[in-house]
Parts: C-alpha cells; structure tokens; sequence
C-alpha cells in the first residue's frame, strides 16, 4: 500500500501539498482511502507488538475498507467510460482478493513454516479466479451497451486472451493441481501466487494506463445544413429571418 | 458562500446557450479567452471543436463550442479529496489553485474534457516575453485548471451595477467577443434573460445522459430549417474508433503508471491482509508463526528485538 501511494505521491503536481488530501472525507474516495491507511497501519503494527483476535479482524476489516475506496475511486472517474461502469467496484475487490491469495500462496509455497494451506486455498483460490473470469467476460461482454467507447473496447478486447491465459487459467490449473497432487504443492501454489498476481496487476495497468480513453461529445442533434442528403431543406414558408439585416428581409419579402 | 454580490432574493444561476448555426468556427471566443485569463500554449479552456459529418457528396461541417459546462451536477465536485474544486450558489464550478494538489481526480471525472494540468511554464515564441512575464500564473502550475466563465468579470461587473450577459464589460470574454453572437451569457434562472428566452425552442445539452445537467445549451435549429437527430445514429462504429474524430475523446495521460502502481500495490496488499485473516481463522495459517517484534525492555532497545535480529 505504502509503495503505491508513494507512487501517486510521484505523480502529482504539487507535492508538499499532499496533506491537504484528508481534507474531504465527506464526498472524495480519495480521501477515504487514505483515512482506511491512517487507521489499518496503527493497527497492523499494534497487532504485531501485542498479537489479539480484536486487532486482527479490525486490521482484516481495514484493509477491505481500503480495497473498496480504491475501487470507488475508479469507479467515480466519470470522464472515462471504461473505469465508470458498475462493474468496476467489484471487480477491483475481486482482483484484490485474489492477488492477495496469489501473495498468501507465494508466502506458503516459500515459508512452509507459516501455515498449512490444505484445501482450503485452493479451493478459495479456484472460486476467486472463477468470480474474477466472470466479471471480466462480463465486463467485455457489456463494453458496448455500459458505453465504453470503441478504441477502449479494442483495447479490451486485445487483452483478453492474455488475461485469461495468465490471470485466470494458470493459477486455476496451479490450484486444481494442488488439490490432485500435494506433494508438489508448494510449486504449484508458487506458480498459482505469481501468475495471480501478474494478472491482476496486468489488467489494472491496461484498463488505467491502455484503455482510458474519455468521453467524447455525444451531440444529439445537429443543424441542417451541408450538401447532398445533408443539404437544408427548402425554407419553410413563412418564417422571419432571425436577426438577419434589413436588406436580406427585404429581399425575402 | 458566494463570492459575488448578490441581491439575496435572487441568486442568479449563469450559464451559455451556444448556437450550432451561428458558430463560423473563426476561433475569435478561444482568442479572447487566452487574452482574457493568459492561458498556457497547449492550454485551452474554451475550444471550437470543427466537425465533419457525411460522405461526399453529402457532407456537412459545424464547429461545437465546449469547456466546462458548469454542470449543475458536477461530477468534479464530489471527488476532489482537497476540496479545491467547489461550486459557488450561482452555480459557477471553481478551482481554487492554492488548495489544489494536482492529484487529476476532477480531470478524470470530467466527461467534458475540460480540465488540464500544466506542471511546466511554456513560452508562446521559446523564451519568455515581457507580456507573458507580466501576466504570469505561477499559481496555476502544477494544478488543475479550467474555464470559470470569466468570474471576475462577471463579479466586477455586478459590483458597478452591470448586467452580465448583457454589458459586454461584466460578461466572460468568449461571450462577448463572439463575431456572430453565437454565444450567449446569463441568468436561467431568469426569465426574461437572454439564455432562458434562446432555450424556450429545441435545444440539447453535450453528455446529457450522464445526468451532469450542463448549463452550456446548444440551439441547432433556425426559425426555417428544423435540425435533425445526431448521436449515435450520425455516426458508425469507424467513425467512433477515429483517433482524428473530433468528438472521439482522447486517452488520458494525467493518470499513468504511477497511478496504476497505486491500484496494483494496494489490492495486493489489502487483499492479501483480507485473506491473511480468513486463513487464520481457518488455521491455514499460524499467526504464531509470524515474526513479531515484541515490545522491549529499555536497556535492550540498543541490541534490537529477536524478531529483527
């Protein structure tokens, strides 16, 4: 967390005025991003001096709050039509969950010490890949009518394969393979863990970095004027000129 | 709240009717706005969008003057996590540079394209004229900026007793240094004023179905030649992917890398503090297992706990 927000500390304009961002909580999901921060750290380094059930599941419930702003923040970007749909939100806290398995699975397969996966990353990890697959077939299938404009869709669509091979069929094999066969679990999580992770962060950079596009101008309607079909039809009879000079009056009359 | 005298049984609610068919695309409003508010190169906040609809030989050419709307629902507003961005009562959305960190939030949340941020000064002719130098916004650097409907005039003008919209002098510059009076400034609240007479007839607003309600309205029709329907039907999924399209907006680059890494680092992490937790509980993992630094003794804090060590 510290290390992307340190990233958008680089990327705004005026940095010494970076504080002034907790200034409202009230509308801005930016700035309840970074209370969840304010408050989840504390708590961590709390829990890790005097360990208790309480701080851990404040800290678990801190970090979804942090993984929803995030996901508003996108979402409420409202000049880009492909961060604006409804689906954004959710799939965003979709991908976190299933990163952070992929980093939870990394850190079994390494440091077997931690813990005992068992079944139950595996199988969380499969239902995890299979929601986020989903939302994203989803999401691509109602590009058109949400309003995500052509060259975003392209994008989209461009990328597709990629993210389904790496972000979704990879880690479901790796962890089908570690319900199968145990004894090579600890690669397999590994393997499950990275390409989680590579393909959750590959579809963030594409759809921010790639596929922003904005929203142009919808003009709903337009003069009549031009050449061939588009030319203006014959004037209606008996309507003034509006603001013309006297003369081009005359002239009609 | 309101900067601006106001008589307080009226609080005006400006906004432009703009006329398709008057607009000659002459570019003068853009001019005068760079005149009037000393506007970067590069940095426009009015612009005349030239359009070209058709196939030869059925062709047709109009030229769409946008900024920002001023929408009555300013999607800018809500996001600013500073609030440098606000709306006044009279309805004007403003940018309070001295607030404003240069986060992009309110650029990204425009669907009008009406916001930019310059981090660099540029010169009109390479270095820096004694005009520029005079003029200069230093304030402006580094933070979002946009169209304000020319504030002060329209402010100053109230102080003399002007009537913005009407009096040249308390109107913003665009509006009344248009050649054709295609732009047109005042009070919908007021019915007898200029713009609440001009949208008595068919008229449209730019992104209407994003609910921003704009208060920049668009005529397209004359008194003899009724308009016909645009929109999707004007334009097919070619002309839609055209880059070069004028009305196909941009990719935007305020948020880049930097910004994704903010999304990528942090679900990672929160979701990987989500599920460390459930897997806890489950026991899939030992919390006891997990390096702590324990709380120290004072005459130990030199040779550090066991955990780091």
């Amino acid at each position: 967390m510290a290390v992307g927000l340190f990233c958008v500390f680089l990327k705004i304009g005026r940095k010494l005025r970076f504080w002034r961002a907790v200034s409202r909580p009230q509308t801005s999901w930016m700035t309840r991003e970074l209370y969840a921060v304010a408050v989840l750290y504390p708590v961590v380094l709390a829990n890790l001096l005097w360990p208790s059930a309480v701080l851990s599941l404040l800290g678990g419930a801190l970090a979804l709050v942090f993984l929803w702003c995030q996901a508003k923040i996108l979402h409420r970007a409202r000049g880009i039509p492909a961060w604006r749909v409804p689906l954004m939100p959710w799939m965003l806290v979709a991908t976190g969950l299933l990163e952070g398995t992929g980093l939870l699975a990394l850190l079994l397969a390494r440091f077997s010490g931690l813990g005992q996966p068992g079944i139950l990353l595996p199988v969380a990890g499969l239902a995890l890949v299979a929601v986020n697959a989903a939302l994203w077939i989803a999401y691509r299938g109602t590009a058109k009518v949400e309003g995500i404009v052509p060259l975003a869709r392209r994008v989209i669509g461009d990328n597709s394969l990629t993210l389904h091979i790496v972000g979704h069929a990879l880690p479901a094999l790796m962890f089908v393979l570690t319900l199968i066969n145990p004894a090579l679990m600890q690669v397999y999580l590994g393997v499950a863990g990275v390409a989680a992770i590579a393909g959750g962060a590959f579809w963030k950079f594409t759809i921010i970095v790639r596929a922003g596009y904005q929203q142009g101008f919808v003009v709903p309607a337009v003069p009549q004027r031009g050449s061939g079909t588009r030319a203006a039809p014959p004037r209606v009879q008996g309507t003034p000129l509006r603001g013309a000079p006297t003369r081009m009056k005359a002239a009609a009359e | 709240m309101s900067e601006m005298k106001q008589d307080n049984a009226h609080t005006p609610r400006w906004g432009m009717v703009i006329d398709v068919n008057r607009c000659v695309g002459c570019q003068t409003c853009t001019i005068a706005c760079k005149h009037a508010n000393d506007t970067l190169p590069g940095v426009q906040w009015r612009k005349v969008v030239d359009v070209e609809m058709g196939e030869y030989p059925s062709v047709e050419r109009f030229f769409l003057v946008t900024g920002c709307q001023h929408c009555a629902e300013p999607p800018c507003v809500p996001v600013c996590p500073t609030g440098a961005t606000w709306q006044r009562e009279d309805g004007l959305v403003i940018q309070d540079y001295d607030l404003c960190i240069g986060c992009a939030y309110c650029a990204v949340s425009c669907p009008y394209q009406a916001r930019t941020i310059a981090h660099d000064m540029r010169w009109y002719y390479g270095e820096e004229t004694k005009q520029e130098e005079a003029v200069r916004h230093d304030d402006r650097l580094g933070v979002a900026q946009k169209c304000t409907f020319c504030k002060d005039r329209v402010d100053e003008g109230l102080e003399k007793g002007l009537k913005p919209g009407v009096d040249p002098e308390a109107t913003p510059a665009c509006a009344a240094a248009c050649i054709s009076s295609a732009i047109q400034f005042g009070d919908f609240k007021d019915p007898e004023s200029n713009v609440s007479k001009l949208i008595a007839g068919p008229h449209f607003q730019l992104n209407a179905e994003l609910g921003t309600d704009p208060q920049i309205k668009y005529l397209y029709t004359t008194p003899a030649v009724p308009g016909r329907p645009g929109g999707s039907a004007e334009m097919d999924e070619e002309r839609l992917s055209d880059p070069a399209n004028p009305l196909v907006g941009p990719l935007q680059t305020l948020w880049d890398w930097r910004a994704a890494m903010n999304w990528v680092f942090g679900g990672i992490a929160s979701g990987f503090a989500v599920m460390a937790y459930l897997a806890s509980l489950a026991g899939a993992v030992y919390p006891d297992m997990i390096p702590r630094c324990t709380p120290l003794p004072a005459a130990s804090w030199r040779s550090g706990c066991s955990a780091c060590s």
